[in-house]
């Protein structure tokens, strides 16, 4: 995975999952609203100091964190700079004009993404997973067993990680294939092999699930359970207000 | 076969189903199709949304109940959104809402009765041209006061 869940003492780890849940579809929307670089420099740094802040994250983790995704996004920002036409012109590059409506584009498409992938990270970084199912199925009311899937899926992931290399080391036994051609026979018949293994796991899975009871009673008891709490309340609101008052104003002006 | 409730063994496909789907759009096709929007916009882009259509597609084709297409695209768009999606969360909801409405209707409108090859592929076509790619754009077009994406 590339971000995971760490255990701490901040102020957003005793937050629920569903009112982070709200605060990052707030995010999300104003992220999605704006297309101006003011706007999306704004929204980044607001996420960056609330992680700061909230999560306890220092500078040197955020760079550590959004280094792969960085470098993912500079040839997006060229690409972006390069293609969207404007009018006005900002500078040449040996021949390309590049404009103003451009780079403020493609520096504000590029920072979105940073922002999208900045609080998620915060979300991730700071909820257990097993909240996300408690949650869904204490607050948001879920029938347990549809809540479990999810749970199922994010263990899945180290199986099929598993399962997948030592699939990929049993086909290397047989002759590393050469040429283009060859190559993406090996990848089709590697893919396969990993689905199929993949559906019989699943099998399996079902199998042992079923064996202890899983989805024999419509109610089941939990060892936890989570409680709305007044810093929960605050985020939601407090995310949803200033959301809300934003696009009011954006509409209006 | 139980045709109305789903059994353990269709959930956890669903699950096994959104987390492929999650792993391979969040780490590779989102990127991929970010370059393609740059390069060749919604034309090239539509090269890759098939791929984000497969897995709910996959699991109606196997599982052939009402509300598979819906519960594995939400189960996919929340593991998308816990793997870091570059698109962010709306998107990630909003694009699944859409492939399971073109996707259920389909399936709906055939009484989940009809399973062959030309049914799915005309139940992709419309996930795929009408809502997975169509709506949301026209829906963020507008909503962005006729800006384009």
């Amino acid at each position: 995975m590339m971000f995971q869940y760490q255990q701490g003492e901040s102020w957003f780890h005793h937050v629920n999952p569903l009112p982070k849940f709200v605060w990052l579809i707030c995010i999300s929307l104003l992220a999605i609203r704006y297309e101006h670089t003011v706007a999306q420099v704004f929204l980044f740094a607001y996420t960056l100091l609330f992680g700061s802040i909230a999560c306890r994250a220092s500078l040197v983790r955020v760079w550590k964190m959004l280094y792969v995704p960085f470098l993912f996004s500079l040839p997006y920002f060229l690409l972006q700079l390069l293609f969207i036409p404007g009018e006005t012109e900002l500078f040449r590059l040996s021949g390309i004009v590049v404009t103003s409506e451009a780079m403020d584009y493609a520096a504000a498409i590029t920072i979105r993404l940073l922002t999208f992938i900045l609080s998620t990270h915060w979300f991730i970084l700071t909820t257990d997973p097993r909240d996300v199912v408690l949650a869904a199925v204490h607050q948001l009311r879920i029938p347990y067993r549809f809540a479990f899937a999810l749970s199922i899926s994010l263990r899945f992931l180290p199986i099929l990680r598993a399962e997948a290399e030592l699939t990929k080391h049993a086909h290397r036994r047989r002759g590393v294939p050469k040429g283009i051609r060859q190559q993406m026979v090996w990848w089709r018949s590697y893919i396969f092999s990993v689905f199929i293994g993949a559906v019989r796991r699943v099998q399996q899975m079902a199998e042992a699930m079923e064996v202890r009871g899983f989805g024999r009673y419509k109610e089941r008891t939990y060892r936890r359970s989570l409680k709305h709490t007044p810093s929960g309340l605050i985020l939601s609101l407090g995310s949803i207000c200033i959301t809300a008052i934003v696009f009011i104003l954006s509409l209006s002006g | 076969m139980n045709k109305k409730f789903f059994t353990t063994f269709d959930i956890v496909l669903m699950a096994l189903l959104a987390v492929a789907n999650a792993v391979l759009t969040a780490y590779v096709v989102s990127y991929i199709n970010k370059a393609l929007t740059a390069i060749g916009g919604p034309i090239a882009t539509s090269v890759t949304v098939g791929i984000y259509i497969l897995y709910a597609l996959l699991a109606m084709y196997i599982v052939r109940k009402p509300g598979t297409a819906f519960i594995t695209c939400m189960l996919g768009a929340t593991v998308q959104t816990l793997f870091g999606i570059s698109y962010g969360m709306v998107s990630a909801y909003g694009a699944a809402l859409c492939y399971t409405v073109a996707i259920e209707l389909f399936f709906a409108l055939n009484r989940y009765k009809n399973w062959g090859y030309l049914s799915v592929i005309f139940a992709s076509l419309l996930a795929d041209r009408s809502f997975g790619f169509r709506l949301p754009l026209i829906c963020l077009d507008t909503w962005n006061g006729g800006c384009p994406f």
